[in-house]
């Protein structure tokens, strides 16, 4: 039970548990920010499991990432 | 990564399916590092060693199956998917609990997988929270919990809400529970499962077997490990001496994992690798571990068709029992005398989850047990093996 659905926050709610999200469909959805909230703004890219926040993504993680790949290319393109 | 990739508010999101989803020149050039590294296996081990990889989680066998990924993998490599489902393993036992509490008038809330799962004895007739729904009981499904903590907050009959998930979905409870958000007629009846513990399990049995292909590494869940951290699976990494890729659910994601685990397998090198750098770390959310201790404990729990497996389950602490479903209404746990295998006769849902039978390996499997009228546990959610099997086509390889 993985299942991730990418979305963008619209508005965090007063108490901080809660945000409504947006998944491209144009309606807030009300879920909880599962991890910690201090990280969770409005505009944010997260993403969202069965209601709850599990994770927030940013450009610099992207970054990371694909650096990844490519270094696990070029490893093997060395040997 | 240009500039111009993330543009708009959705531009993470679009770049994400433009590369991890539909990049053909990345996937073909790490599919030729598969090739390549299935060819050194060869050499190295000769020409008949086969190996296996095991994904755990059910979005990873998804995306296997419905991107066609087995088809590009070489022979002497085997994909075989774990007991990542937790509906699968959800016993009957907790369904038949719920099916009664909603036939004596109170609301059940569920997610729609666990609406159609069966149940081994009949509860007044019924099989399933569906079939209760039918004869009138009151159940409702619902996406989130949140969903249900709206509805409920708008009457006043008792309700509860069915729990079924692992880690990931844990701190949504916990944070609920710590602020109070909670109606006071709507308890949990917490099912939700700890993924390691089921992975050491896995792995110990199909190590019993000498005779298979050995296990040369394992893509571990993503989206779990947003919450527990990578380091959760160092344990079965050591212990079994494998390298354990935690991935993502793109395409592109679950080969870099196939490829990393090739890798670490020809060099003989072991440990705990992330795949999935875009979405978590290495410790987890320490904030969502925090809540999830402060209102949960580990307890012993059963996983249908497996058994009973030690601290694999999450229950209510006793200073949140308001927000306890058992406690509330004098459900008695299960506890491993009472457990039956748990399974409908001829099904083979257990040995599938372990990663010991295909779904196409059972006889019951798109005869008497479909999609449409689920008869094992693995054909009901969307995230079983044997459902996924059945909806995106299947191989015999």
């Amino acid at each position: 039970m993985c299942w991730g659905v990418p979305a963008i926050v619209r508005r965090v709610l007063e108490d901080r548990i809660r945000a409504l999200v947006d998944f491209g469909d144009g309606i807030d959805h009300e879920v909880v920010i599962g991890i910690s909230d201090e990280e969770i703004r409005e505009g944010d890219t997260v993403i969202v499991h069965a209601g709850v926040i599990i994770s927030k993504i940013s450009e610099e993680d992207l970054r990371e990432h694909m650096e990844y790949v490519e270094a696990l290319l070029k490893d093997q393109n060395e040997e | 990564m240009k500039a111009e990739d993330l543009d708009s508010s959705w531009g993470y999101i679009n770049y994400i399916e433009k590369i991890f989803r539909r990049d053909r020149d990345l996937a073909r050039r790490i599919i030729d590092m598969i090739r390549s590294l299935s060819d050194r296996i060869r050499k190295d081990y000769g020409e008949d060693h086969r190996i296996k990889i095991m994904n755990f989680c059910g979005t990873h066998e998804w995306s296997i199956v419905r991107y066609g990924l087995r088809s590009l993998v070489p022979g002497n490599i085997e994909l075989v998917a774990g007991p990542g489902c937790p509906v699968c393993v959800t016993p009957s036992y907790y369904i038949e609990k719920a099916i009664e509490l909603s036939l004596q008038g109170t609301r059940v809330y569920t997610y729609g997988d666990v609406f159609r799962l069966r149940t081994l004895r009949p509860v007044e007739k019924s099989y399933s929270l569906e079939e209760a729904k039918a004869l009138g009981a009151d159940v409702r499904v619902v996406s989130s919990f949140t969903d249900a903590i709206i509805d409920a907050s708008r009457q006043r009959r008792d309700s509860v809400f069915l729990a079924v998930g692992f880690e990931t979905i844990a701190p949504g409870y916990s944070r609920l529970m710590i602020s109070e958000k909670i109606p006071e007629n709507l308890s949990i009846l917490s099912l939700v499962k700890l993924t390691p513990p089921a992975m050491f399990y896995s792995l110990e049995i199909l190590q019993e077997k000498p005779t298979e292909p050995p296990i040369a590494g394992v893509i571990a869940p993503g989206h779990v490990s947003t919450i527990v951290g990578a380091k959760a699976w160092t344990p079965v990494a050591e212990n079994f001496e494998i390298p354990v890729v935690v991935a993502g659910f793109e395409p592109i994601d679950v080969l870099a994992a196939i490829a990393e685990i090739l890798r670490r397998y020809v060099r003989r090198e072991y440990g705990v690798y992330i795949e999935y750098e875009r979405a978590l770390s290495w410790h987890g959310d320490l904030g969502a571990q925090s809540a999830i201790y402060k209102t949960f404990k580990a307890s012993d729990d059963a996983w249908r068709g497996i058994g009973f497996i030690p601290y694999s389950g999450l229950r209510i602490r006793r200073e949140y029992k308001m927000y306890d479903a058992l406690e509330r209404h004098s459900i008695e746990d299960l506890k491993p005398e009472k457990w039956s295998y748990d399974l409908p006769k001829a099904c083979r849902c257990a040995e599938v989850v372990l990663g010991k039978a295909k779904p196409i390996d059972c006889p019951l499997f798109m005869r008497a047990c479909t999609p449409e009228k689920p008869y094992g546990p693995c054909m009901v959610s969307m995230e079983g093996a044997c459902a996924i099997w059945a909806r995106y086509s299947f191989q015999s390889r």
